[in-house]
């Protein structure tokens, strides 16, 4: 978690908004409330960061709408949705989707709160993630495509002899190749390039 | 002249050919003997003198009609006779048109009847002073009875002349035959209209005997009668009258009515008869007879009990049926004023208001209502009763006819009928309702997620000690509590069962209801309701709960309608209120779905006609049940654009009228 969380809450009734808010506040969470789904729409940004608790049911843009648009646009931030009797099949749609929970009304306290901790922690992860993967990214970005053709053969325990034929070169122009990498990865072992392969390999996996 | 030269030459006066001669000699004879300038005789009736003769300067005179107030005329009448010997005008003031104006004295004698009764007066102006006072006095007055006796001779006379021509002429074109006949039996006389009767001719019968005028089989008994008479002076038929049976000279018989006379004449006894055909008649008597046995036949044999009034309220005839129904006996309520019978006396207030009705009758006013009698097993019975005035041909009510006729059981069935109804409009109200649950549960559930929030935030602003919030959460716990009692409220209204109950209220109040009431479905299908309300509307006198019913099937129909057509982004469903051409309160729901198929026009208002995967197809047909049983109407058509239009309308509460069933 981190302090520019936010807890976003898109609600068409007032009472639940209000109530939502109080009990944010007593816990220290700050929040953001929302009327209806266009209102979230028109201030929304990438760099949003918290998690949305959203009502399924609204006039015009319902909540399942919503979801649809931010995973459109690409949006990671994780979704509770609000729902009431009779919107099970709704709600399963949602997580199918990529929601991360859903919430009966009336809610019990500890269910709620825990929740919304939960999906902020996982937005806390998903943004750690995406920043591990961006330097990661980076890194791997400064090889050339034969370069990083090399890498990989090398971190996976080839010989210079097989990559040079597989690739159709000289074992001489792999063997360039290799120091290149070794130099602009800033390595000096096999062993750490292998380690780089194998945490980018998870990182890009999440 | 001498005095008794005087009354000689008066008495001598020859007696005219006619009267009116004979008062002019007499005017003429006494204004000679006493120098006078005017005599008059005249008539006087209501102070007012006419006169019958008059005699002027020497000459007959015009008739002179003047008022005797203020005239010497008017002591006469009143005293007897007057004499005034000179200076008439100093005594009575008389004015230019006066009759005695510049005259100097005045003699005057009242002119009486048979009964002394003072009928006029001579009267005898003079141009000088009297000479002998006394002999005028006794002059005028001889003359005044004179007069007197030829004015009453005269009317004896003309009576008499009256009398014999109308006789004659009655005789004569009597419509009743007139006969006479002397002692020995024989015909004297034989008027036309006995000619007519039977056939004969006068002379063909006069100097005959009666009894060619009497059936053979007669005879014997009218000779029996006669020589009765004659024996004993004892008459079953003189004086009166008596149907009997009479011969026409063809042989056939007819009845007549025959009312004879004793006449004697020089002492010799006659009989005189006067005879009426009274053959029309009897055939008339027996057909208004038979007439009457039928007409009481149909009035005591009618379902409907019948009473026939006087204007003034009094009961002159009842059917058998209505006697019977209440087991009353025909005294006991004709002749009695019609609200004192037995047939209202359980009721004080029903009495009072047949007693108005029938005052109302009689003076034109036709009255129809319901009322109830008892039976004769004393239990109450529901009638529809009026009272209407039969008016003769000028407008005149000659009398008023009271009907009512046995509804318990029409009102027990239509009891039964509304029972029936409202078990069905229940019964579809709790089906719309379980078809609502869902959306009614989600409105609960909003105010009570609302309270859950605030309870769980006050929990903790508590046990942090932060107790500066703990008011706004308190009110905002109440305010939310009562949002969701409001929903339970509204639902419970709807599913309440009970006797309908009629009550003057706000339309608009009663379709603001149904709408919050919709809005729990029109919210989960993203549909909008606008509701137009109308403004200034009379109130209705309406089942408030029935009402919402219709409204609410309405507004669910149409939300229907525009799920199915999948037009609900954005569109509205319209409702509203107002007040029609025919001052009715038109609550319109316009919806924007596909519309009435026309092949579904037809059956729209058919039980159990329905295109929709649930329901019982009962909504509308239920509505309109509940409009009609109100007295409103309920329709339908296509909107141009899209969509449907329902409507219904509902008659504005009568001024005054409250709480009724």
């Amino acid at each position: 978690m981190n302090d520019k969380q936010k807890v976003y809450v898109v609600d068409d009734d007032e009472g639940v908004r209000d109530g939502l808010s109080l009990l944010l506040a007593t816990v220290g969470q700050p929040c953001e409330l929302f009327e209806s789904a266009t209102d979230f729409l028109s201030v929304y940004d990438e760099g949003m960061s918290g998690c949305l608790v959203l009502d399924i049911r609204m006039p015009r843009m319902t909540g399942l709408d919503l979801q649809e648009k931010l995973i459109a646009m690409g949006s990671r931030l994780p979704i509770i949705f609000i729902t009431g009797h009779g919107d099970i099949p709704m709600a399963v749609e949602a997580m199918r989707r990529g929601a991360v929970d859903f919430i009966r009304k009336p809610f019990r306290e500890h269910g709620l709160l825990e929740r919304i901790n939960e999906a902020l922690t996982v937005d806390d992860t998903v943004r750690k993630q995406v920043t591990d993967r961006k330097a990661v990214e980076e890194r791997l970005a400064v090889l050339s495509e034969r370069e990083r053709e090399v890498f990989e053969r090398v971190a996976d325990g080839d010989m210079n002899k097989v990559i040079a034929a597989d690739l159709g070169i000289s074992e001489r122009t792999v063997e360039v190749h290799r120091g290149q990498v070794m130099k602009k990865l800033g390595v000096k072992t096999l062993a750490q390039l292998v380690r780089i392969k194998i945490e980018s390999e998870l990182i890009l996996a999440a | 002249m001498k005095p008794s030269q005087q009354v000689r030459e008066l008495a001598a006066t020859v007696p005219g050919a006619t009267t009116d001669e004979l008062l002019h000699n007499l005017l003429a004879n006494l204004a000679g003997l006493l120098g006078a300038r005017r005599a008059y005789v005249t008539e006087v009736a209501n102070g007012t003198a006419r006169s019958v003769a008059s005699w002027e300067d020497n000459h007959r005179g015009p008739v002179r009609e003047y008022p005797i107030n203020g005239t010497p005329c008017a002591t006469v009448m009143q005293d007897g006779v007057q004499v005034v010997d000179c200076e008439l005008a100093d005594r009575y003031i008389l004015g230019e048109s006066s009759i005695g104006y510049g005259c100097e004295s005045f003699v005057g004698s009242p002119i009486v009847d048979h009964n002394g009764d003072r009928i006029g007066q001579l009267c005898v102006f003079g141009a000088r002073p009297l000479a002998d006072s006394d002999m005028a006095a006794a002059l005028v007055s001889l003359a005044a009875v004179r007069v007197s006796a030829e004015l009453e001779h005269r009317k004896h006379e003309a009576a008499l002349e009256r009398s014999e021509a109308y006789s004659r002429a009655i005789v004569a074109t009597a419509a009743e035959g007139v006969l006479t006949v002397d002692s020995a039996g024989r015909i004297e006389s034989f008027n036309q209209a006995a000619e007519k009767m039977f056939g004969y001719r006068a002379d063909e019968v006069i100097g005959k005997d009666v009894h060619v005028l009497i059936p053979e089989q007669y005879r014997n008994t009218h000779v029996s009668y006669v020589d009765r008479f004659f024996t004993t002076g004892e008459a079953s038929i003189i004086g009166t009258g008596r149907e009997v049976t009479a011969q026409h000279k063809d042989g056939s018989v007819f009845p007549i009515h025959l009312a004879a006379s004793e006449v004697s004449l020089n002492g010799e006894r006659c009989f005189a008869g006067i005879i009426r055909d009274v053959s029309a008649q009897k055939a008339a008597e027996a057909s208004l007879k038979a007439t009457e046995r039928r007409f009481r036949a149909v009035f005591d044999q009618r379902l409907q009990l019948v009473a026939i009034l006087s204007p003034a309220g009094i009961v002159l005839e009842a059917n058998q049926r209505s006697l019977d129904f209440t087991g009353l006996q025909h005294d006991e309520v004709v002749g009695h004023e019609f609200w004192r019978t037995p047939w209202w006396s359980h009721s004080p207030e029903l009495q009072q208001r047949i007693k108005e009705a029938t005052q109302a009758a009689a003076q034109g006013v036709t009255s129809r209502f319901e009322v109830t009698k008892p039976r004769v097993d004393a239990a109450l019975a529901i009638l529809d009763f009026s009272v209407r005035p039969i008016m003769d041909k000028a407008g005149q009510v000659v009398f008023l006819l009271c009907e009512s006729h046995d509804i318990t059981e029409h009102k027990q069935a239509e009891e039964e009928a509304r029972h029936h109804r409202e078990r069905i409009a229940h019964v579809s109200r709790l089906s719309t309702l379980g078809e609502m649950a869902a959306g009614i549960a989600h409105e609960i559930n909003q105010p009570l997620t609302a309270i859950s929030l605030f309870a769980q935030a006050g929990k903790r602003l508590v046990e942090a000690g932060q107790f500066e919030k703990m008011d706004e959460v308190c009110f905002k716990l109440n305010e939310h509590a009562l949002r969701a009692a409001e929903v339970v409220e509204r639902m419970q209204s709807m599913a309440r069962q009970g006797e309908s109950r009629k009550e003057i209220v706000d339309c608009n109040e009663l379709i603001e209801s149904a709408v919050r009431l919709a809005e729990s479905e029109a919210r989960i299908h993203d549909i909008q309701i606008e509701f137009g309300k109308g403004n200034n509307l009379p109130p209705v006198s309406v089942d408030g709960v029935q009402i919402q019913q219709v409204a609410l099937n309405l507004l669910r129909n149409g939300m229907e309608a525009m799920i199915e057509a999948d037009e609900r982004k954005g569109c509205p469903i319209r409702i509203t209120t107002s007040l029609n051409d025919e001052s009715e309160i038109e609550v319109t729901v316009t919806d924007c779905g596909g519309g009435v198929p026309e092949s579904r026009i037809d059956k729209l208002f058919t039980p159990f006609s329905t295109t929709k995967k649930s329901g019982m197809g009962m909504g509308l047909s239920i509505s309109q049940a509940i409009i009609r049983a109100h007295g409103g109407r309920i329709g339908f058509n296509n909107n141009d654009a899209c969509g449907a239009r329902f409507w219904f309308a509902l008659p504005a509460a009568k001024h005054g009228s409250h709480n009724e069933r």
